[in-house]
Parts: C-alpha cells; sequence; structure tokens
C-alpha cells in the first residue's frame, strides 16, 4: 500500500516537475532569434491584434513560438538525427541518405510522364531561344550551361530501393538538349566533360547538392572556350598552373550536413582558387559597394563553412568590375552553381554582372539584359532544375 | 490546440492545473466554472468564431432539456426531445452536410448553389453528447439539470471535446455535480495520458508517414506490395490515433476526477466484424444502438425490419463520420457484413478455425479502411484493386524503403495492438511476488515517464502531427 503510494507521489511530482520545469525554462531562458542548423529565424511572439485573434494567426503564432522554443530543442535534434544515424540506421533521416560515405538528397517517388516531359522541355526551351534571340540581337553571346546536380551525377551511390531520379533526368536531359539543338541555342552539358574525365567522385561534395570547387574548375575552361568560339572574343582561360589552389582547413558544413544536425561524420574540406596573377576588382552587391573578395573566409581554422564560401552565397545582384574596358563584359545567371564558377570567370572579363533571379526581384532577366546590353550571357542550371519555370527559370 | 503539442502541456494544462487545484476541493462550482473557461478557450483556440456554434449547442440542449424534463406535460417533453434533435441534427447537417448534399445533387444535374462551410471541429461529438443529454432526461434515465453551466460544462469539457469518446450524460452527471480528485486518479489518469501521448506520437504518427505516402500516389502505378502496406499502415495509424486520443481523454478526465467509459478494447484481434464493433469506437456504437437501432425496433420487429434497421444505422454511422460517398460506402460495408454475420454466414463462420477468422476479420477490416481513407469511391476501387492483383507490379522499391525506414515502429505497432500489457498484468497478479509487486507498482509510472521523454522527443523534432479524427 505505502509502495504504492509512492509510486503515485513519485509520478505526480516527476509529471508536473517536467510540466513546470518546461515551462520555467522556455520562460526564463534567453531566446536566439535564429537556427543555425536550420538555416531559418525562430517564429517570435506573435504580435495581439482583433484580426489576428479572429482569424486564428494569434493562436497559431503561439503554437509556432512553443515548438521553436521548446526546452532542449537543440540538443534533442542532434540527439534525434544521430540516433536515426547510427542506432536505428534509416534509410532516410531529416530527407537525406546517408549512404556509401556520402550524404544524398531523398527523393519522393514521382511518374515519369514523357509527355509532360517533352511539352515542359519544349516550352522552356523556347523561352531561352528566345533570349538567345535578344541577346544575339544586341550583339552579345548567350551559352547555356547545363550541370548535373549532385543526385545525378552520384545516382549509382542511392540504394536499389530508392528513387534516384535517373529515368526523369536521363529523360528532360535528352530532350532538353534535343530542343536546344532544335532551337539552335548554345549550350554546354557538364555531364559529357564529367564523363570524358573518368566521373571523378571529388568533383562533387559528399555532403551537398553542388559540385565542388574542383568540379567547377573542370567545367570553366569549357564554358570560356565555347564563348570564344561563337563570340570571337579572346577571352583569358586560366590554366591549372595559374591558379592557386588552396584547401581550408575548416569543416566543410554541406547543406545535407546541416540538414541532419552535423551528427555524421565528415571528413570534406572546401577548396578556392585564385589567380597567380591578381585581378584587382571592385564589388558591389545590389548597387552597395562591398569589400572586394570573392570567397567568404573565415578568420580561423575551425569555424564551419558552407556553400557560401564562394561569393558570400546567393546574391540578388552582385557586380565585380576589374577596369579593363577591352575585355568583355559578362551576365551569369542561375542558382548556386554560379557561385563558385563566378569566382573563376570574373578575371577574364571588365566586369561581370551575377543574378538569382529568385532573389532578384527589381526587373526581369529580359529588362535587365536589354538594358545593360552584356557581351557574353552564361547560364548555369542543374539538371533538377532545367524545367523548372520559377526563379531562375523565369526569363522575361 | 492538440493535447499532442507543447503549447497544450507546458501553457494550457500547467495553467489549468495551477488554478483549478489552487481552489479548495469544496468550491465545486469554482472548480467546474474554471473547467468550463479552460474548455471554452481551448474551443476557441482551435475555432474561433464557431464558438458560437459550441454556445448555441449549449444553450439548445440546456433549454430543451428544462422542457424534456417537466414531469407531467407530456407534449411539452415531446417538443424539448424533437427541437433538441431538430436543432442539434439541423446544425449539423448544415454545417458538416450542406455541401455534400448540394455537389451531389449538382452532379444528378440539379443547379444548387453549393455553400462555402468551414466544419467545426468535434460537431459531430458535441452534437451527439449534447442529443444523449436531452434523450435520457426524456426517458427519465438521468434529471433534468437546471444548473446551466453544468450542461455547458458536459458539451464543453474539453478532454472529450473534439474527438470523442461521446460520453453519456448518464455517465458524469454525478461526478459533475461531486466529484472527489484523488492522488490516485490524477496519477492513473497521468498515465494514461502518456501512454495515450506515446501511441499518437510514436506509432500513429509514423505509420501516418505511410499511409501518407502511399495514398498520395496513383493506385496504378502502384505495387502490390506497396498497396497492401499503405493498408495495413493505414489500419494502424486509425487505430493508434483515435485510441490514443481516446487514452488521452480518459486520461485527463480522471486528472480532474471524471471517469469516461472505454472506446477501444484491441479491436484487431476480433475473430468476427461483430467482435470488432463491441471492440471500436465503443462510444459510438453505443450511442447508435441505444438512440436509433433498439428505438427503431431492433430486432424485435421481425428479420425484415431488424435488415432495414441494420442498413439505417450503418448508413447513419458511415455518414456520421464524414461528408462523403466513401464513408457512405464505408458505412454500408459493415453494415452488409453485420447482415452476412447474422443472417448468412455466421453458423459456417463460427465453425472456421479461430486464427483464420481473425485473418479474415482483419482482411476485412483493412478493407474498409481503404474506403474510409480514399477520397472518391473511383480510388477506393482502384486501390483495392491494386491490393487484389491489379498493380504495377509485384513488389517495388519503395515498400522495401518504407519497411526499413519504419521497422521500429512497424515492430513495436504490431505488439502494442495486442493485449501484451493486459496478459503481462494477469500474469504478474497472479504470481503475488514481490518482484510483481514492485513491477505492477513502478512498472506503469516509470514506463509512461520513458514514454513522455520519447514522445517530448518527437514533439519537438516531428512537423507531422495533424489527428485523424478532428475531421469529424
Amino acid at each position: 500500500m505505502k509502495s504504492k503510494f509512492l509510486a503515485q507521489i513519485f509520478f505526480v511530482l516527476a509529471f508536473l516537475g517536467i510540466l513546470y520545469g518546461g515551462l520555467a525554462v522556455f520562460i526564463l531562458k534567453p531566446k536566439e532569434e535564429v537556427s543555425y542548423y536550420e538555416n531559418r529565424k525562430l517564429a517570435q511572439k506573435p504580435a495581439f491584434s482583433l484580426e489576428a485573434l479572429n482569424d486564428g494567426s494569434y493562436f497559431d503564432g503561439w503554437t509556432d513560438h512553443f515548438s521553436d522554443y521548446a526546452p532542449g530543442r537543440n540538443i534533442l535534434l542532434r540527439l534525434d538525427a544521430k540516433w536515426n544515424l547510427d542506432v536505428f540506421r534509416r534509410p532516410v533521416v531529416n530527407e537525406v541518405v546517408p549512404v556509401g560515405g556520402k550524404l544524398l538528397a531523398f527523393n519522393p517517388v514521382e511518374p515519369v510522364d514523357r509527355e509532360a516531359i517533352a511539352d515542359a522541355c519544349a516550352q522552356m526551351a523556347y523561352q531561352v531561344a528566345l533570349f538567345n534571340e535578344q541577346v544575339k540581337a544586341s550583339g552579345g553571346t548567350f551559352l547555356y550551361v547545363m550541370v548535373p546536380g549532385q543526385t545525378a551525377y552520384l545516382a549509382d551511390h542511392y540504394p536499389w530501393y530508392l528513387s534516384n531520379r535517373q529515368e526523369r533526368t536521363q529523360l528532360e536531359r535528352e530532350i532538353f538538349r534535343a530542343e536546344l539543338e532544335k532551337q539552335a541555342v548554345p549550350y554546354l552539358d557538364a555531364g559529357d566533360i564529367y564523363e570524358a574525365l573518368g566521373h571523378p567522385e571529388e568533383y562533387y561534395s559528399e555532403a551537398d547538392y553542388h559540385y565542388t570547387f574542383e568540379g567547377a574548375f573542370a567545367v570553366y575552361p569549357h564554358i570560356l572556350n565555347r564563348v570564344n568560339e561563337l563570340s570571337g572574343w579572346n577571352v583569358k582561360v586560366y590554366q591549372e598552373d595559374e591558379i592557386n589552389f588552396r584547401v581550408l582547413e575548416n569543416p566543410f558544413l554541406g547543406s545535407y550536413l546541416r540538414k541532419v544536425y552535423n551528427q555524421w561524420d565528415s571528413a570534406e574540406h572546401a577548396m578556392i582558387g585564385r589567380p597567380r596573377e591578381p585581378v584587382p576588382f571592385r564589388r558591389y552587391e545590389s548597387g552597395e559597394e562591398i569589400e572586394a573578395v570573392c570567397f567568404a573566409l573565415p578568420n580561423n581554422g575551425w569555424q564551419e563553412l558552407s556553400y557560401n564560401l564562394y561569393m558570400g552565397g546567393d546574391c540578388a545582384e552582385t557586380v565585380i568590375q576589374t577596369d579593363r574596358p577591352e575585355l568583355p563584359s559578362l551576365l551569369v545567371f542561375g542558382d548556386s552553381f554560379t557561385n563558385p564558377m563566378e569566382t573563376l570567370l570574373y578575371p577574364s572579363f571588365d566586369e561581370m554582372h551575377s543574378l538569382d533571379l529568385r532573389h532578384y526581384a527589381e526587373k526581369s532577366l529580359s529588362s535587365y539584359a536589354a538594358e545593360y546590353q552584356p557581351e557574353v550571357v552564361v547560364c548555369i542550371r542543374d539538371y533538377e532544375a532545367l524545367t523548372e519555370f520559377y526563379g531562375n527559370g523565369t526569363l522575361f | 490546440m492538440v493535447f499532442s503539442s507543447l503549447i497544450f502541456l507546458f501553457a494550457f494544462l500547467t495553467s489549468l492545473f495551477l488554478l483549478y487545484y489552487a481552489l479548495p476541493a469544496r468550491f465545486r462550482e469554482g472548480r467546474n466554472l474554471i473547467l468550463l473557461a479552460f474548455s471554452l478557450f481551448f474551443y476557441y483556440f482551435g475555432g474561433q468564431k464557431l464558438i458560437w456554434l459550441m454556445l448555441a449547442s449549449i444553450a439548445i440542449n440546456y433549454f430543451c432539456g428544462l422542457l424534456a424534463g417537466l414531469p407531467s406535460r407530456r407534449w411539452l417533453r415531446r417538443t424539448g426531445l424533437w427541437l433538441a434533435v431538430g436543432l442539434g441534427l439541423g446544425l449539423l447537417g448544415w454545417f458538416k452536410y450542406a455541401m455534400f448534399i448540394a455537389g451531389s445533387l449538382n452532379a444528378l444535374g440539379c443547379r444548387l448553389p453549393v455553400p462555402e462551410i468551414t466544419l467545426p471541429i468535434g460537431i459531430s461529438f458535441f452534437t451527439f453528447q449534447g442529443l444523449s443529454y436531452v434523450i435520457d432526461v426524456y426517458r427519465g434515465d438521468a434529471p433534468v439539470q437546471k444548473n446551466p453551466l453544468r450542461v455547458a460544462l458536459y458539451i464543453a469539457l474539453f478532454p472529450q471535446l473534439v474527438a470523442g469518446p461521446i460520453v453519456r450524460y448518464t455517465t458524469v452527471a454525478e461526478e459533475i455535480v461531486s466529484r472527489r480528485e484523488t492522488l490516485e486518479d490524477f496519477s492513473q489518469g497521468g498515465i494514461r495520458f502518456l501512454f495515450g501521448l506515446a501511441k499518437k506520437m510514436l506509432l500513429a504518427n509514423a505509420l501516418g508517414e505511410i499511409a501518407g505516402g502511399v495514398f498520395a500516389q496513383s493506385p496504378e502505378t502502384m505495387a502490390v506490395s506497396l498497396a497492401w502496406l499503405g493498408a495495413l499502415a493505414y489500419t494502424g495509424q486509425i487505430y493508434f490515433d483515435f485510441s490514443a486520443y481516446s487514452d488521452m481523454a480518459i486520461g485527463l478526465g480522471r486528472m480532474f476526477g471524471f471517469h469516461f467509459l472505454e472506446n477501444f478494447n484491441y479491436p484487431y484481434i476480433s475473430k468476427s466484424i461483430t467482435e470488432f464493433w463491441r471492440r471500436w469506437h465503443i462510444s459510438l456504437s453505443s450511442w447508435f444502438r441505444d438512440y436509433l437501432y433498439i428505438p427503431l425496433g431492433g430486432n424485435r420487429k421481425g428479420k425484415k425490419m431488424q435488415l432495414r434497421n441494420l442498413l439505417i444505422v450503418w448508413l447513419l454511422t458511415g455518414l456520421w463520420h464524414g461528408a462523403n460517398w466513401t464513408f457512405v460506402a464505408w458505412g454500408l460495408w459493415f453494415g452488409l457484413l453485420l447482415m452476412g454475420e447474422k443472417f448468412l454466414w455466421g453458423e459456417l463462420w463460427e465453425k472456421l478455425p479461430a486464427a483464420l477468422r481473425h485473418l479474415l476479420t482483419l482482411l476485412l477490416v483493412t478493407m474498409s479502411w481503404v474506403l474510409f481513407r480514399s477520397d472518391t469511391m473511383a480510388y477506393a476501387l482502384r486501390f483495392l484493386g491494386t491490393m487484389f492483383g491489379g498493380g504495377a507490379s509485384l513488389w517495388d522499391g519503395q515498400t522495401v524503403y518504407y519497411l526499413l525506414q519504419y521497422t521500429p515502429e512497424l515492430c513495436c505497432a504490431i505488439l502494442a495492438a495486442l493485449p501484451i500489457k493486459v496478459w503481462l498484468q494477469t500474469q504478474m497478479e497472479s504470481r503475488k511476488s514481490m518482484l510483481s509487486d514492485v513491477l505492477l507498482t513502478w512498472g506503469p509510472p516509470l514506463l509512461a515517464l520513458v514514454l513522455f521523454g520519447l514522445s517530448y522527443l518527437k514533439l519537438v523534432t516531428g512537423s507531422f502531427n495533424p489527428f485523424i479524427y478532428f475531421q469529424f
């Protein structure tokens, strides 16, 4: 009887202790505004208004606030990832596939609709062709560069039972290339280049969607050679021995490693490269002059680096001026794949403008190009984005 | 607000415990008032403007209850009863079925405007609870309650407000007036609540991810194995989700001194559909039995009338779950199976080996959940077609992925669907050793706290958290 009473007292005290202890921690603990690993702002206390009260958003705001500031949240998120990776060994953890020393993207299964893909490819190629005509009409040269994403590049690493999107990717790639050819749009497929080089694994990050600096450098000369061939310009193509390569000692936190809260063993380090003969430049971001650097380097050897290392990450509009009017101007647009490539491209041009249309909203790409009149335009898109009509797929 | 949310645990529940237990037990009405205020806030949190509907439902049932309880005027009592039935079901009909009826008639060629109506959460539950009060008063099974706050507390009591169980007025009438909160009830209620929370967070949500992933796909592109896995996962999800809510409701009720009746009793061990419905959503099936089937005549007026009555009850049971033809078909499916068991194959069924009866029952129930989960009848039929051989292949990678991804949850779900806990408890109680005493006393609270830790981990890390029965 006494034992039963003790057990009841123990349970009630423990249960209430957890509830009130949790509430106390929630109230008293200093609140960070940003979640580092999730790369997002945490939900703050909602502002009260009668409208918000009536439409439910006030309560929703509190629910989100409680979720984001749950006591022990950061530790538990890491514990959960570790547990799922190492104890349960789940095939997919936080939408990431840990397999064969890599972290790959999890791809939900979706039926491959050949007709829809063909239709989308034709539409996108038509848009690209119109833009190509616009650039040509103003005396410029346009080159469309398609690059594999990590999913496509490391497709063979996926376990057989998970989708690697290969069927879809191959189909999109083939049809889109055929459409570009039909529309006479100059293009370069980095996949062919990598195949010819023996498909080296180090060209793609082990825990991020993007190519590594080595991967970008392998494609870089082909881009400029093709631009020279198409335009008649003879811009300098830096050779390997003209670049100072450096592997940074800092740990590299790829986006997939971030998704599993850095609980997966990774020995990846990022590389950068600068011309042996420096090319001085000024850099502007959305019109404002900023420090003239194209690598966001840390001040120490232990700070984690992300893909933002290259060009400081995705920016709406970046302008780099090298003040050599005898060289052509360049406009680059695309997703994050453009970032390491830009660090290699700018030394060969008088001026480089870079747009990321996911963030740039001032005018359309077409209007921007019409005003700026660049001599060379390079679009870099990955295989999975070939038929995306939003962001960098919106040209007009 | 759902029970499995941090705001409920750390803000709502802590504030309620504090205010409720700060008031001495002798201030019963004060405690009731606090419980009522929190219950109405609980509803307002999720439904905002639709709180008026809850208040209207309380008012209707209170006044109709007064009329239905008048001692001598029979016609007034009848008026009270039929007013409650008419208004209660009228509101339910408008909010839940108007769009469905208009849409269905338009499909037949009518040109009716289809109203845009937001379904108030828990309307089916609190409507049925309100009706049970008035009917019980009319029948003389329960005394009329003249204090409107007590009627309001009965209808709006937050533990069972939005997803049941449907608590009869007779079950809690006395406890509303004079219950006793005890340490034992509080600790047993807390343990029950945490077991329910764990069922929801650790099992139902994981199974829901499998079912959600499978049912989002076109049946034609699915492998047979995947369709079966999806159907079985949903079979598990709906049980663990709904019974978890009932566990939490019963547990919460007990923490405040209420003793609700059980709503589930290991339904998936049933060996017939009749047995299944004695173990599944007991409060609903007994509501329909006592307030519809028996008043219609039950089995007392010949086979023909019994068949008619069964058909009506199961048609309405289906419709109660949702305004869609899939729910109608689901109800009729069970109606037909029960009629078959009663009048056609019942005797033969009893002669089959127990394991086979169990498997066949589980198969029939699983098939019913395909109807229940599908958005349209066409989808349900195509899905069933895939399950029975019409798939793109027999086996595929997705099935393997889901099995590997959710191995721990699937294993635990199978164990948790069986009455292992009951068996263990019986075994230990019969041993009467010191060890069994210690395990019986300390096992449940310790296990509940461990499960609370795991549930909290999932609450913090998971984003997949919807309760299925909120839609009813």
